[in-house]
């Protein structure tokens, strides 16, 4: 999926018909100051993907909540979750606790009230990918990464709901902006199209799994 | 915790260290700008604001930033994968709530 988003946002960028992956773009910056500058398109793109605070945490924990590493073995991890637990504390205090207090910042911020603020699925989304990380950082803190859920297998119908959930999800993610932004024909075709390909992939992957299960069990 | 792999480790441990420092660098190059006025706006003390706000720039990600040094300096990273279906559900949220980030942002060019 991460490289999906890779090929769709750096290499391809379906949605800007004139993007190309060797031209370049002039910006201003710092904003207001005069000062402009000519990068290519490539190195602009990367950055723009990947260094914003909740692309590169949602990498970073998310890669490192996958594996066996805990703040009780590795020192460099317990002095990240430090880190990442301070920075959220100070996120939820100065962006959504202002903003659940006042209205104001994000509001603000994205040109929205509180109330189409809070109705907004990706306002959620970031919300509680925040809020997951902050509670897995204190988490493994405290407790290490020792068993927060049984270990027993999925029944059928526990797998069932897990995938129509992805499902939905693909489908929210990929193609539910391109109405909520304006529904261009093109976007939409697009977002189909994308939507088509990662539940694509999503049905293979599941599939693969349950022919190496089959193979395991023989 | 034995390492097999510390070069991996150092890899993704330099990958993340250029993501962090490029945004602490546009974010103290002016991109703060337009926040720290909503904060004051919101707070009604500029002073504060900008306390905030910095704070969360100059003291959560250095010590982020201090911790992939570390794994640079002594890797100690375990990269094998965890079976626990809590830890899982938590990076695949992490993880999607990226792409979906970068679904938006594409649709937003």
């Amino acid at each position: 999926m991460i490289a999906a988003i890779v090929i769709f946002t750096i290499f391809w960028n379906p949605f800007n018909p004139s993007y190309s992956v060797l031209g370049s773009r002039t910006f201003e910056f710092p904003l207001g100051s005069g000062n402009f500058h000519t990068w290519p398109n490539l190195f602009w793109e990367f950055l723009s993907t990947f260094c914003m605070e909740t692309v590169s945490f949602s990498l970073l924990f998310g890669f490192l909540f996958m594996t066996k590493s805990t703040p009780q073995t590795s020192k460099s991890y317990k002095i990240m979750l430090f880190g990442v637990a301070a920075f959220e504390v100070f996120v939820f205090t100065q962006l959504y606790l202002v903003f659940f207090v006042t209205g104001g910042v994000a509001g603000i911020y994205y040109g929205l009230t509180r109330m189409e603020l809070l109705t907004s699925y990706w306002f959620h989304w970031n919300f509680w990918s925040e809020l997951v990380i902050l509670i897995s950082a204190i988490w493994l803190l405290k407790k290490g990464k020792e068993h927060i859920s049984p270990t027993r297998p999925w029944t059928p119908r526990e797998k069932r709901f897990v995938s129509i959930f992805v499902v939905l999800a693909l489908f929210v993610t990929f193609v539910t902006p391109s109405f909520a932004m304006g529904a261009n024909p093109r976007k939409v075709f697009t977002s189909l199209i994308a939507f088509v390909l990662v539940t694509a992939g999503y049905i293979l992957y599941l599939r693969h799994i349950k022919k190496k299960k089959g193979r395991e069990l023989r | 915790m034995p390492q097999s792999k510390p070069f991996l480790n150092r890899i993704f441990a330099i990958f993340f260290v250029i993501l962090t420092l490029t945004y602490m660098w546009t974010v103290v190059n002016g991109l703060a700008s337009t926040p720290i006025q909503l904060l004051t706006d919101a707070l009604g003390s500029r002073l504060f604001a900008i306390i905030l706000f910095y704070s969360t720039v100059l003291i959560g990600l250095p010590i982020i930033v201090i911790g992939l040094f570390a794994e640079i300096w002594k890797p100690s990273l375990d990269f094998t994968l965890n079976k626990d279906k809590g830890w899982r559900t938590m990076s695949i949220h992490s993880v999607y709530s990226f792409c979906f980030n970068q679904c938006l942002l594409v649709d937003n060019i």
